[in-house]
């Protein structure tokens, strides 16, 4: 089932979008696709598009379609983050476009009736399993109530047909992509089921095809607890707040998640106490970027002496928290994780491997999760990769992303074959490489692939001349 | 859809090979038929259904098919057997009498899932906690997704009654009549509504409500159960002399309660040296209560629990047919399919747990059990299309319902419901002083056996709201409730 079949995509011309000037200067549009790719003449709904035009119209080179780089995400929020980042090279010769997923943001989004602590803790609760079989339970029965029609149509394979049909009304015979994360994911199953229409691709923070999608999170609780590890060898140094050893320093993290296990931390400044919960999830996200990392070495100093975190730290805090998750963007990621392939239904699996789980996030991420009692099924087999027809694949990774663990890319690259090249720069922990960790050499060898269509003559890997990886990691990106 | 389609003629005229008369079968012979698993898709992907045929030994004047119940391990072919013992000879002389095991169970490309046998009773399976049960019922439906999830989506009413019209294209039969008891009354009515110019005469005997499918079969039991139980009681009472129970219906109650009680409170409870637990401490009167022949089975078997007196021959014999044939695994995995698959139940725990502990104190025997949450609440796959709507003017065939006035299992309001919904097309008998769930022909009242071979035979029905007395009778007509 790999490819596409032409027959089952709409084969009519859709018509030219009309795109309107918003008040940021970017242009926006709506365009139908129709729900059930099988029936391109039955429902429909919108999609929300947004163009930024290239800023040298007569150097135009094409169309770079941003896919959202989260399931539920807002792919127009993130062209407008990209058209600030980006090498302005790219930005003057491509026209970006982005789109809200289907049934995502604003196009047609899913209303289920999620609570706060649903959308919080869809992924992150660590409670006992009979507790959270109930929690996931009653979340998938949020998603029939509403949604029982759509559910199956909410895949990925489906994005990319409405990102081929973005394509036409655009009135291009090829388009460039990039994609971050789940977008990798997006970038890579258009050009593998359109590739004679994809021309640039970019993969950044690659999700492997193997993972879809009760297999990223065993992966992602052995990356998490791998990064941890490396947080407390960097962390440990002579007379530092939480020990000289790595051993000391885990030994004081895991005596902050007992004692908020145990009734919960007051942190000076955070008007809530911490649990366990919270404390663990908390570490992750910290966990996930170089940058942050000092972050959490303040928290658990914090939490362990009760004296007040520095302001930055409150800071970084308080911007991740503060503003709280739209309903429509947790069902819409629930949508496609559930839908994209079916889970297991057996609850023994997923309490022997929350229980047997590694490190401090597994029994949370490796539970029961609404995909065991999805309602629906998939109406076809993910995408199977193989060697790419589009004009070049770029792969970029940084090799200690926790959220996407850099096997991913590996195997991605591998899949993809000879148009595809791997840039992976050594040690670094980030996520979300090019352009937004501001690495000059990443930056520049993307920036050329975009404009000039010309692949690496290899795989790169960058370490910028240092021997030392921990010292690279530890000063993040430049 | 009175005609098949093109597409369809290939099953319709398909060639069928009948074989010997098989004294299992009551002298019927088989024969195994392909019908398209999806109705939308024909070609695509056949299964088969095992159906039997006993020939008019008279002057022939049609076809009789039998639906399958849910008795039986739901085996339209045991069925058969039962019936061609029991039907009136008048009838067996006149008909073609044609079973059939329905999609997915006994003849007909059964499914199994590697149930427990402790899951095989997933419908009356009584909750430790609400949350174990959550465990219990969404692994039993898990192993249904495990083991036919491509199946399960094929499995619902509406394409049985296609296989039944398949079956009635190759017995070159231009109208079917019917006899339907139980599961089989709602086959017989989605059949006459679906394929209306087909449908000559129906029986529907321990008749569904239409307005079950299907939760409400599970939810409007206890009260119906609370209800057959106390009759149960106060006709055990009248035999205080003989088994010691109590000398009113409420003394008889509480003494099943204190036994029910012990059960629940994880005391050493044995039946024949089987210890009984939640479950079984309810299934097993709820099997007997079914039928008020079998009365003293219940009163000798609660003695036996009460004083550890032996059981009698009868009740051991009962026990054995009960037990020593344990309903077949695909009969319960393709019933529990079927009730999944007819309609989208709720899903929400939180509902059924609400729901659980409000009827857990109105109806304290199988309130908790029944109103529960059960395995279609974690189904893997929606159903395919809308229930049948019943009682449209594309309907057809003439009905007679049949409703004993304290049937446990399908109570006579569901009856009447039906005959509310099937309007002028059905005619309405209640078989008065009766607790027996399917009346004709098995409980044996002669009045109601001719009057329903009368109608199959010629068309005749009785008046409006037509009752049969119950010449034998076991307990004189009181209030319900117990004493």
């Amino acid at each position: 089932m790999s490819g596409a079949s032409p027959a089952r995509t709409v084969t009519g011309v859709p018509s030219p979008i009309r795109w309107a000037e918003a008040s940021d200067g970017s242009e926006r549009a709506r365009l139908p696709v129709p729900v059930d790719h099988r029936d391109p003449d039955g429902p429909a709904i919108d999609l929300a598009l947004v163009r930024h035009p290239a800023a040298e119209p007569g150097a135009r080179l094409g169309a770079l379609v941003v896919a959202p780089d989260d399931p539920g995400s807002s792919g127009i929020a993130v062209a407008g983050e990209l058209r600030k980042a980006l090498p302005p090279s790219v930005t003057a010769r491509f026209d970006l476009i982005g789109f809200d997923h289907r049934f995502s943001g604003e196009s047609a989004p899913l209303q289920w009736g999620l609570d706060q602590r649903e959308i919080f803790w869809v992924f992150h609760q660590s409670g006992s399993f009979a507790a959270e079989v109930r929690f996931q339970a009653e979340i998938a029965a949020k998603a029939a109530g509403p949604s029982l029609a759509v559910l199956p149509h909410i895949t990925t394979r489906n994005i990319a047909r409405d990102i081929d049909i973005i394509r036409r009304a655009l009135g291009e015979e090829r388009i460039s992509l990039l994609g971050h994360n789940y977008g990798s994911y997006v970038a890579a199953v258009y050009s593998q089921m359109f590739g004679s229409h994809a021309d640039r691709v970019i993969l950044d923070s690659v999700l492997s095809p193997d993972w879809v999608w009760s297999g990223l999170f065993r992966n992602f609780a052995r990356n998490c607890e791998e990064t941890l590890r490396w947080w407390c060898a960097r962390t440990a140094r002579p007379g530092g707040p939480l020990g000289d050893t790595p051993e000391r320093v885990r030994d004081a993290f895991e005596e902050v998640l007992r004692k908020a296990g145990a009734g919960g931390i007051m942190l000076a400044g955070v008007p809530v106490p911490l649990d366990d919960q919270f404390l663990r999830v908390l570490a992750m996200l910290l966990l996930s970027s170089a940058r942050s990392h000092a972050a959490l070495e303040d928290v658990v100093r914090s939490a362990a002496t009760g004296a007040p975190p520095n302001p930055a730290t409150l800071q970084l805090i308080g911007s991740m928290f503060a503003v709280p998750r739209d309903a429509s963007t947790a069902a819409a990621q629930m949508a496609i994780l559930c839908g994209d392939a079916a889970w297991p239904r057996a609850l023994e699996e997923y309490e022997s491997a929350s229980e047997e789980a590694p490190g401090f996030m597994g029994r949370a991420l490796l539970g029961v999760k609404a995909g065991a009692f999805w309602p629906a099924q998939p109406i076809e087999p993910p995408t199977a990769f193989g060697p790419t027809a589009a004009g070049g694949v770029l792969l970029v990774q940084a090799e200690r992303d926790m959220f996407t663990a850099s096997v991913g890319a590996t195997r991605m690259r591998s899949l993809l074959g000879e148009r595809s090249r791997l840039l992976m720069v050594r040690g670094m922990i980030e996520h979300r490489v090019f352009p937004f960790a501001g690495d000059a050499q990443v930056n520049e060898v993307a920036g050329e692939f975009l404009t000039t269509g010309r692949l690496p003559d290899a795989d790169i890997t960058l370490d910028d001349g240092l021997d030392d990886l921990d010292a690279r990691a530890l000063r993040g990106p430049r | 859809m009175s005609q098949p389609s093109s597409d369809l003629t290939v099953y319709y005229d398909q060639p069928v090979e009948w074989s010997a008369p098989d004294p299992g079968l009551g002298g019927a012979r088989r024969a195994t038929l392909r019908v398209p698993l999806d109705y939308r898709r024909p070609g695509e992907r056949d299964i088969e259904i095992g159906v039997a045929r006993h020939e008019a030994t008279g002057h022939r004047q049609g076809v009789l098919m039998v639906g399958p119940g849910d008795d039986l391990g739901n085996s339209g072919l045991n069925l058969l057997t039962a019936l061609l013992g029991s039907l009136p000879g008048a009838l067996i002389e006149a008909f073609d009498v044609v079973g059939f095991d329905h999609r997915f169970m006994g003849a007909s490309t059964p499914i199994f899932c590697d149930l427990e046998p402790s899951e095989r009773f997933w419908v009356f399976h009584y909750p430790e906690s609400f949350d174990a049960e959550v465990r219990y019922q969404a692994t039993v439906a898990a192993k249904c997704a495990a083991g036919s999830l491509d199946l399960l989506a094929h499995a619902n009413s509406r394409n049985i009654c296609r296989d039944m019209d398949v079956i009635r294209g190759v017995l070159a039969a231009d109208q079917i009549n019917y006899v339907g008891y139980s599961y089989g009354t709602y086959l017989g009515a989605v059949y006459g509504e679906m394929f209306g110019p087909h449908l000559n005469r129906a029986v529907l005997d321990a008749i569904c409500s239409p307005d079950w499918v299907w939760r409400g079969l599970f939810t409007d039991f206890p009260e119906n159960g609370e209800r057959a139980l106390n009759r149960w009681c106060r006709w055990a009472a009248t035999r205080h002399d003989t088994y010691g129970l109590g000398a009113t219906g409420p003394d008889v109650r509480a003494g099943y309660d204190a036994v029910l009680a012990a059960v629940d409170r994880g005391d050493q409870v044995t039946l024949m040296g089987f210890p009984l637990d939640r479950t079984l401490a309810r299934l097993i009167p709820v099997g007997i209560l079914n039928s008020e022949k079998a009365y003293p089975v219940l009163a000798d078997i609660v003695r036996h629990l009460r004083t550890g007196a032996d059981l009698d021959a009868g009740s051991l014999d009962f026990l054995a047919r009960m037990f020593g044939q344990p309903k077949e695994e695909s009969g319960t995995v393709a019933q529990l399919a079927i009730l999944a698959g007819d309609a989208f139940w709720p899903r929400s725990p939180a509902l059924y747990e609400q729901d659980m502990l409000k009827a857990a104190g109105e109806f304290p025997w199988t309130g908790a059990a029944l109103n529960g949450i059960k395995a279609p609440a974690f189904w893997p796959v929606p159903p395919t299309e809308p229930p049948t709507r019943l009682g449209t003017d594309a309907g057809g065939g003439s009905y007679l319902l049949v409703a004993a006035d304290e049937d446990m299992s399908t109570p006579w309001v569901a009856a009447r419901r039906m005959h509310e919904v099937l309007g002028d097309r059905s005619t309405f008998v209640t078989v008065a002083d009766t607790a027996h769930h399917r009346v004709f022909p098995f409980y044996g009242n002669a009045g109601l056996n001719e009057l329903v071979a009368g109608f199959l035979l010629t068309g005749r029905t009785p008046g409006p709201d037509h009752v049969c007395v119950n010449p034998d009778r076991m307990l004189e007509p009181v209030a319900s409730g117990p004493g």
